[in-house]
């Protein structure tokens, strides 16, 4: 799993190293950042990945329309994608679900809680 | 729960934290300026997501305080963006005294001391404010057995779960969330609406429902099975003592299979008004646009309907006030050259009629002309001119359901969006239910919507277990 390309999403700075950190530390190394879905959807244009980590609540784009992007697409329509959300906001997981987002994860979250929602959705 | 230690670089995190969360506070503070004077989706949206962020980044650093707070400003921001609430100067200065501790709380974050920055006088601030929209406004001699009268909610979402959400859905046994008055802005709230607050609820997640709703059925499908048997048993061996026990436990178990069914049905019924709440500010922003003067009055919001048809009614009647709002009510110099008054009425209602749940989406503006819309259908080619000839009124106005007509004359903002009335029609018969409309020229539109009381609940079950 730690030779998987990640595009994780975050309008949040602070989130986005946390994040990157966190994968790194798990193991993975070829990471890709991107601001929005609107940012999100431009990367994944030059770019294949094998798993998609994205916030739910973001600026331009939020997680919901990008999921629904990602899911029409049919490079993407079977892509893991694992949403971030907050605690309090069980509506955004089932929405998120229902639309196609295989997992979720509720910050804040340890590295250990990130693997294991990566693991769960890769099986 | 601190994560501090296993994100690697915490000195690295924490300076990104101080700077995002200074430029937060800059955007706050220009928001919330802005908020004094205008209020926008777009404004309030930007407001949450603003504390919504210092609330996510800052569990990551284990600050309590600074999460606590912000959640506490987030739900402020939820009930201005639902319309319960106006941002009037009180709420706006509360949630301006939060960024001020923020930004005190961030610029000493280097050296700050566990414990030393307390954010109850401001959460409790909020609190009160919170409290403020939602206190009963009735007197009480009022009060009915309603309130002492336990009754289950069920969040308004639905099926669809994985597996593993079930943790994260703790039953949580409270008092039910405001239901929030529906009352246009300015109006008293619906008193029973403000009774359902006080009474305890327990959340349960709809796959949870469905599961048991699943059994409920089987269990009254093997109960006549048994039946058969038993009676089967009956005829073959009249006077065995066992065929007789099974017998009579035939007639108790019965009912008490079908009452368990029932009982689960009556489960998954949502009060409409999770939906009509978001009502009052979508028709005061498409009246403002349309420059009309409309006054919402909305009844019935406690009738309840199956919860897989609550999550899919709002866009219809969104779209049927849309239509009662830009082709029913008419401007007000127009009112006024009929000697109407110069305020249109647009009125909601739900109730139960025998076997059937009915919504009713009535304005008192200028009604449907059949004259016109046979005009547009022979035009639009809906109808023949001698089909026409022999068509009722009421047939006629009918004709809007038929897919391609649209009497949209002029494109506007809030009614161009090229979704017609075969839309609504096709929502609703999707989900069991029919349209109907009555109409009178310069008296007013009603729009009625239909669902039976019990659903199929085969289609529903089949979607469950979708995400597995
Ligand atoms: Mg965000």
């Amino acid at each position: 799993m730690s030779d998987m390309k990640v595009l994780f999403v975050d309008d949040s700075p602070t989130m986005r190293r946390i994040i990157a950190n966190s994968l790194i530390k798990i193991g993975f190394s070829d990471l890709v950042a991107a601001e929005n879905g609107v940012d999100a959807l431009n990367k994944l244009k030059d770019t294949d990945v094998d798993l998609i980590i994205t916030d739910w609540n973001m600026p331009e784009m939020n997680g919901e329309k990008l999921v629904i992007k990602l899911r029409e697409n049919p490079r993407y329509k079977d892509t893991p994608i694992l949403v971030v959300t907050t605690r309090g906001m069980q509506e955004d997981v089932v929405a998120a679900v229902r639309i196609g987002a295989d997992g979720y994860m509720v910050k804040p979250f340890s590295p250990e809680v990130l693997k294991q929602k990566i693991k769960g959705i890769l099986k | 729960m601190g994560m501090y230690g296993e994100l690697g670089d915490m000195t690295e995190i924490l300076d990104e934290y101080v700077i995002e969360t200074n430029e937060l506070i800059e955007q706050l503070y220009q928001d919330l300026a802005l908020m004094r004077t205008q209020i926008s989706d777009e404004l309030v949206n930007r407001i949450f997501r603003s504390f919504h962020t210092i609330k996510g980044i800052s569990g990551f650093l284990s600050f309590d305080e600074c999460t606590g707070l912000a959640h506490a400003s987030e739900d402020l921001l939820n009930k201005i963006r639902n319309a319960e609430m106006t941002p009037d100067q009180k709420i706006i200065d509360v949630l301006w005294e939060s960024v001020d501790w923020f930004k005190m709380f961030v610029g000493d974050v280097g050296n700050r001391v566990e414990g030393a920055y307390n954010t109850s006088p401001l959460k409790n601030a909020i609190a009160d404010l919170l409290q403020s929209t939602s206190r009963p406004m009735l007197d009480s001699s009022e009060a009915t057995s309603a309130q002492v009268k336990p009754k289950l909610s069920i969040p308004q979402f639905a099926a669809g779960f994985p597996e593993d959400l079930i943790d994260q859905f703790v039953m949580d046994i409270t008092h039910s969330e405001s239901r929030s008055q529906l009352g246009v802005a300015g109006k008293k709230p619906s008193r029973i609406t403000e009774q359902k607050r006080l009474v305890p609820t327990i959340r349960v997640e709809v796959q949870r429902l469905d599961k048991l709703m699943n059994l409920a059925d089987e269990l009254v499908l093997e109960k006549d099975r048994l039946l058969q048997l038993s009676q089967r048993l009956a005829n073959d061996l009249p006077e065995h003592p066992t065929a007789i026990e099974l017998g009579l436990l035939n007639t108790s178990l019965g009912p008490m299979a079908t009452a368990i069914q029932d009982s689960v049905l009556q489960l998954r019924l949502v009060p409409i008004a999770t939906v009509f709440r978001k009502f009052p500010r979508i028709v005061r922003d498409m009246a403002r646009e349309m420059d009309k003067a409309i006054e919402l009055v909305i009844s019935g919001e406690d009738t309840e309907l199956d919860h897989s048809v609550i999550k899919a009614i709002g866009d219809p009647m969104i779209h049927l006030l849309r239509n009662a709002i830009v082709h029913g009510i008419e401007t007000t110099e127009s009112r006024r050259s009929k000697g109407k008054s110069p305020r249109g009425i647009i009125s909601l209602d739900a109730y139960q009629e025998g076997a059937q749940i009915v919504i009713l989406i009535k304005d008192d503006g200028a009604g449907i002309d059949p004259a016109k819309i046979l005009a547009k259908s022979i035009e639009k080619g809906i109808v023949s001119s001698h089909e026409a000839s022999n068509m009722k009124p009421q047939e006629i106005i009918d004709l809007i359901f038929r897919p391609g007509f649209s009497t949209t004359e002029k494109i506007t903002d809030v009614s161009g969006r090229g979704v017609g009335m075969d839309i609504v029609n096709t929502n609703v018969s999707e989900l069991g239910g029919l349209v109907e409309i009555e109409s009178e020229i310069n008296i007013g539109s009603v729009f009625i919507i239909k669902f039976p009381l019990r659903r199929n609940t085969l289609t529903d079950s089949m979607k469950v277990g979708v995400h597995e």
